[in-house]
């Protein structure tokens, strides 16, 4: 216990010794920084708004003129509803945030957003429940179908593309706590 | 046309003189346009849907006369009291009027907006007395319809989009009514309350037709209903409103509004043809006219998921080509049509076909493609298993 609590103390000691943070990948997974991790949103929320975007350039192709011309209904279908859930959760959301976090401690005047590491981990969520939500489209079946409401029961008749579907919902709810 | 329904307003108040203004202003557009230029909603053939289309007339000018006002101070703010004009900005705090002023104009405007569209909402809603009732099933992907009252009682029939398949693949050029044409529609007599009642047997769809203002989702499991009395007579096409998986777009409504000397002469004839198609329930099928009746029955209702030539569309809709099911037992092959499979696509089919057509469509996948079994099933085999 106490040996634990020294080397616990030491190790702290060494890291304020350091002078400066983690570099590469690292600088960016640690970071505290509230302008830091602003700017992580906002990168994620563009690469987010184009591939949202893509996916209703296949929908608008595809209604330009009436009948089949590009895409079979049911792809359309998980177009529709992946562009509807990254738009929503990957896009706007971030984006607002990403704002949020550059502007509101500048404006208020305080050195940084209250729970800094928890600031960090919402961002940090975002990219697996995004990973998640694209990987679908490539599973058996397909990703979800069914509008972004994901009714059931339409939503019991899909693939595991649903699954991942709710569980990148549930991880980008927790992220927005 | 335009002078038509600006004609039609006698009588009927203000509202009506608004729509005859937007009508109007449309026909501009009309002179040069087709069907792809209508930007208003579809002409009211009930009164209940007069009063909607009225209502978001009433509305979208309210809305209009609002947006006008607010950008127009935002705009003259904005010109007239700049910093480079040499404005300074006010620097009071608090004004008790400005903040009664702007609290009670928008409940007063809540209040009148909300006051006619709560009751059209309560007239939407009184399903009461009807006429005829008829309940309509959704279906993965087609409409059901039974008259369960009135005249036709007992009449049912199924409702597909008659489309021909090369014109949604661009292979033939589009019909007059594309995607908006069934080979059974609802017939139903002018001037009489229609109460429909509406439920599911797989996913949540929606029954809507445009023209009456109707616009219901039928839920599995649930009954719910909405009703309608057509004034004009006329066919009125809808679609299917609530995504309901692959061929959502292939599901429309069409209703037929006849008078009622031709609604009893289609009563009649129903009723002649359901008794005429009445099959011997113990006749005993050769093979070429299961094959026969079983790829009708196979192209109504399996093709469009299994596919036409039993590929199926792997993995939501497995083939049925050489399948563990369709060359295994025939009671598990039999079964599986008859109840479905739960938590996948797999209607239940035992309520929507006969035994004879649960036996011929089952016949013709064991023989069909590469499915050679060479055997025959018997619609006295179905109605052994059903009880079970
Ligand atoms: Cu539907």
């Amino acid at each position: 216990m106490q040996a634990n609590q020294h080397a616990a103390h030491a190790g702290h000691h060494a890291a304020d010794s350091h002078g400066h943070g983690p570099t590469g990948i690292m600088r960016w997974i640690t970071t505290t920084n509230h302008k830091d991790i602003g700017t992580m949103y906002l990168w994620f929320s563009f690469v987010m708004f184009l591939v949202g975007g893509a996916m209703s350039l296949v929908i608008r192709a595809e209604l330009m003129s009436p009948g089949l011309q590009y895409v079979a209904p049911e792809f359309y279908n998980q177009m529709l509803t992946l562009h509807a859930l990254i738009m929503v959760f990957g896009a706007i959301m971030p984006a607002f945030v990403g704002f949020a976090n550059w502007m509101i401690p500048l404006m208020i005047g305080a050195p940084d957003m209250a729970f800094a590491r928890m600031n960090n981990w919402s961002f940090w969520l975002l990219p697996p429940a995004a990973i998640l939500l694209t990987a679908s489209l490539f599973v058996p079946g397909g990703a979800a179908g069914t509008g972004w409401t994901l009714y059931p029961p339409l939503s019991v008749q899909m693939g595991m593309g649903m699954d991942m579907a709710i569980f990148a919902v549930h991880i980008l709810g927790m992220s927005s706590i | 046309m335009a002078i038509n329904k600006i004609n039609s307003c006698r009588g009927q108040g203000y509202a009506c003189l608004v729509r005859g203004f937007t009508a109007g202003a449309l026909a501009v557009f009309a002179g040069l346009a087709n069907a792809a230029w209508e930007l208003n909603l579809q002409m009211p053939v009930t009164a209940l849907a007069r009063r909607v289309y009225d209502l978001h007339t009433l509305l979208t000018w309210v809305i209009f006369i609002i947006f006008v006002g607010v950008f127009a101070v935002v705009t003259w703010s904005i010109i007239f009291h700049r910093k480079s004009r040499g404005h300074k900005a006010a620097d009071f705090h608090d004004n008790t009027t400005v903040e009664i002023v702007w609290t009670i104009v928008p409940t007063l405007v809540l209040i009148a907006i909300a006051f006619p569209a709560t009751s059209a909402l309560v007239e939407m809603r009184d399903s009461s007395q009807p006429d005829l009732t008829i309940k309509a099933t959704g279906y993965q992907w087609k409409w059901g319809y039974e008259y369960v009252t009135g005249d036709a009682a007992g009449v049912k029939f199924m409702s597909v989009m008659s489309t021909p398949r090369e014109q949604i693949d661009n292979k033939t050029p589009k019909g007059e009514h594309y995607l908006l044409e069934v080979d059974h529609p609802l017939v139903v007599p002018v001037g009489k309350k229609v109460r429909v009642l509406l439920t599911a047997t797989d996913v949540i769809h929606n029954w809507s037709v445009p023209a009456f203002a109707v616009k219901t989702d039928a839920v599995p499991g649930f009954l719910r209903d909405t009703w309608f009395r057509a004034e004009k007579e006329g066919t009125y096409r809808g679609q299917c409103s609530e995504l309901c998986g692959k061929d959502h777009g292939f599901m429309p409504v069409v209703v037929e509004v006849v008078s009622a000397e031709k609604y009893a002469t289609w009563v009649a004839q129903q009723k002649a043809a359901m008794a005429a198609v009445t099959d011997d329930p113990t006749k005993v099928w050769k093979m070429d006219e299961l094959m026969a009746r079983g790829e009708k029955v196979y192209t109504a209702n399996c093709a469009a998921c299994h596919q036409p030539n039993g590929a199926g569309l792997p993995p939501a809709f497995p083939a049925l080509d050489g399948s563990k099911i369709t060359k295994g037992p025939k009671a598990g092959h039999l079964d599986i049509v008859l109840k479905g499979k739960p938590g996948t696509a797999m209607a239940a089919f035992g309520a929507q076909l006969s035994d004879t057509d649960i036996a011929a469509v089952v016949a013709y996948e064991r023989n069909a493609w590469s499915n050679k079994l060479g055997e025959l099933i018997q619609p006295a085999e179905v109605k052994a298993l059903r009880g079970k």
